[in-house]
């Protein structure tokens, strides 16, 4: 395929117009038109600025090999600019898979897999996968304060937080390259990180149940699919015994006040919401009570401000430490360049330098021998 | 630092046209401060090279897709150059994995590492770490020892 075919395919496949390509690299739109035509051959320097515009690696262009088929991206609900946001979650999953290929660290646990010849999968099936994947990572009593560090230093899942609209959603991937990896939203609260977080691990658990391993472009879950990912989430993020003794400890009667909600809320680091669902089903009211249960979520939501005002964390970091880690490991062994560590960290030059500097401090050991 | 004079005077300055794109300011106590590479250019104190597509295509295709990978793209546009020039230029560079792609293909003679150039033109002062002598043989050395485990290279 020509470098022409694969600057167009590139730029279509991100959604960008030639006018925000010109204002993004001031390569002017009659230009870029020769370039996808292949009037004319643009020079490296702007080729470099348009695979940066493009979040496509150099060597993606300056191969002949066709274009390897695109992983797919499962969205809960497709933003209207997904394709520029994919290309970053995407380049973010090669780069992290580079890096643990260049340093030799591999995560040194898989992540579990249900596969499609499994049989049927319906909400008991969900909830024993939860229970399995809580015991099978050492999730603990509250999985919400260490889901996310455990998937991403135990199982290598490659989780970007990103800045995109509508603020409630998540999107995931799974490729046999680069493992699964899961895009949230920073602009969501942290409870609700944790709830997308818990719900997309779903989705790749079960990706090849659902959707088989070869495929591609953009997935949507079905509505099933859905409502099984969210009872994952729940019984995930709140495990069955834990959540009684915390309901238990504060119910006087079989009831429990708003404060008390939100003390659970709180403790399993989920939405009110999530916890009121999590009574219905674990205190066995049934499908027949599901009303009453909407009907007391929408009584609390009145007094929802008065409690829903959890010190909100800073927004997280874009890349995850471990991301940051291997890059910085990376430059220490002469693996890759400063330019490389920079580009990757999204940093400047300079500052990639100082993590140069800082050779030593990577080094030098301490015993922990007894003798 | 008062240094491109006596370097300029010595030696002849060129920087590949990605590396230029790149190189718009540098960062210091106090704050952000541009460089003017038009005016060194004008002057003929720094001459902007560029290798062509093609070029880096043929220096890419020596190297397993991954070797190459490391390489920033100024990297990957300079060493082209060098290559390609090898009568003329050195390559002076901080960068380990430079070094590392110099000794596997065996042009370690390519290379020149700050602390040299400064001694060269008669400005000896301690340089960090990735500037000495020492970090461009240890890496050179690295380079060849992957050479030698039939890493990186293609042919």
């Amino acid at each position: 395929m020509s470098l022409a075919e694969k600057l167009r395919y590139a730029r279509e496949r991100t959604g960008l117009t030639g006018s925000q390509v010109r204002e993004r690299t001031g390569i002017g739109e009659s230009s870029l038109s020769e370039f996808e035509n292949e009037k004319r051959e643009p020079s490296l320097s702007q080729l470099q600025k348009l695979a940066e515009v493009y979040r496509r690696s150099l060597s993606f262009f300056l191969s002949d090999e066709p274009i390897p088929e695109e992983t797919a991206v499962m969205w809960r609900e497709e933003p209207d600019n997904a394709g520029e946001i994919e290309a970053r979650f995407l380049q973010f999953c090669e780069r992290y898979h580079n890096l643990e290929v260049w340093t030799a660290e591999k995560a040194p646990l898989q992540l579990p897999e249900v596969t499609s010849d499994a049989g049927a999968f319906g909400y008991r099936e969900a909830s024993d996968l939860a229970m399995n994947v809580w015991r099978q990572l050492a999730l603990g009593e509250r999985p919400g304060g260490s889901l996310l560090t455990v998937l991403e230093e135990v199982c290598g899942v490659k989780v970007l937080h990103d800045t995109f609209e509508p603020t409630g959603n998540a999107a995931c991937a799974r490729s046999d390259t680069f493992g699964g990896a899961i895009l949230l939203n920073t602009g969501s609260a942290r409870w609700r990180r944790n709830h997308d977080l818990a719900h997309e691990l779903f989705h790749l658990i079960t990706w090849n149940r659902f959707h088989g391993s070869s495929a591609s472009g953009i997935l949507r879950p079905t509505a099933d699919e859905e409502k099984l990912a969210t009872s994952f989430t729940a019984n995930l993020l709140m495990p069955a015994e834990p959540f009684r003794s915390a309901i238990e400890r504060r119910a006087e009667d079989g009831k429990i006040t708003y404060a008390g909600l939100y003390d659970v809320a709180r403790e399993f680091d989920v939405s009110i919401e999530s916890v009121m669902w999590r009574i219905h089903y674990v205190y066995g009211r049934g499908p027949s009570r599901s009303d009453e249960t909407k009907a007391q979520i929408d009584a609390v939501k009145e007094y929802w401000h008065l409690y829903e005002e959890r010190t909100e964390d800073t927004s997280p970091a874009k890349f995850p430490d471990r991301y940051r880690a291997l890059a910085v490991k990376a430059l220490r062994n002469g693996d890759i360049s400063v330019g490389r560590l920079a580009e990757y960290l999204e940093i400047s030059r300079q500052q990639a330098m100082k993590y140069l500097r800082r050779e030593e401090a990577g080094i030098e050991e301490i015993s922990f021998a007894t003798s | 630092m008062g240094l491109w004079g006596p370097l300029s005077e010595r030696y002849e300055i060129h920087l590949s046209e990605v590396v230029s794109d790149e190189a718009q300011f540098f960062e210091s106590g106090e704050g952000r401060k541009y460089i003017d590479l038009n005016s060194l250019v004008e002057d003929g104190r720094i001459t902007i090279s560029c290798a062509s597509i093609a070029a880096v295509k043929a220096f890419r295709d020596r190297f397993d897709l991954d070797y190459f990978s490391r390489l920033d793209p100024g990297e990957a546009e300079s060493l082209t150059i060098l290559l390609r020039e090898e009568a003329r230029y050195r390559f002076c560079s901080a960068d380990a994995i430079v070094f590392k792609v110099l000794g596997n293909l065996g042009k370690s003679e390519l290379c020149i590492s700050l602390e040299m150039v400064f001694s060269q033109v008669g400005l000896g002062r301690e340089v960090d770490w990735p500037y000495t002598e020492e970090f461009r043989k240890r890496y050179l050395q690295e380079g060849a020892l992957d050479r030698i485990q039939d890493r990186g290279l293609r042919e």
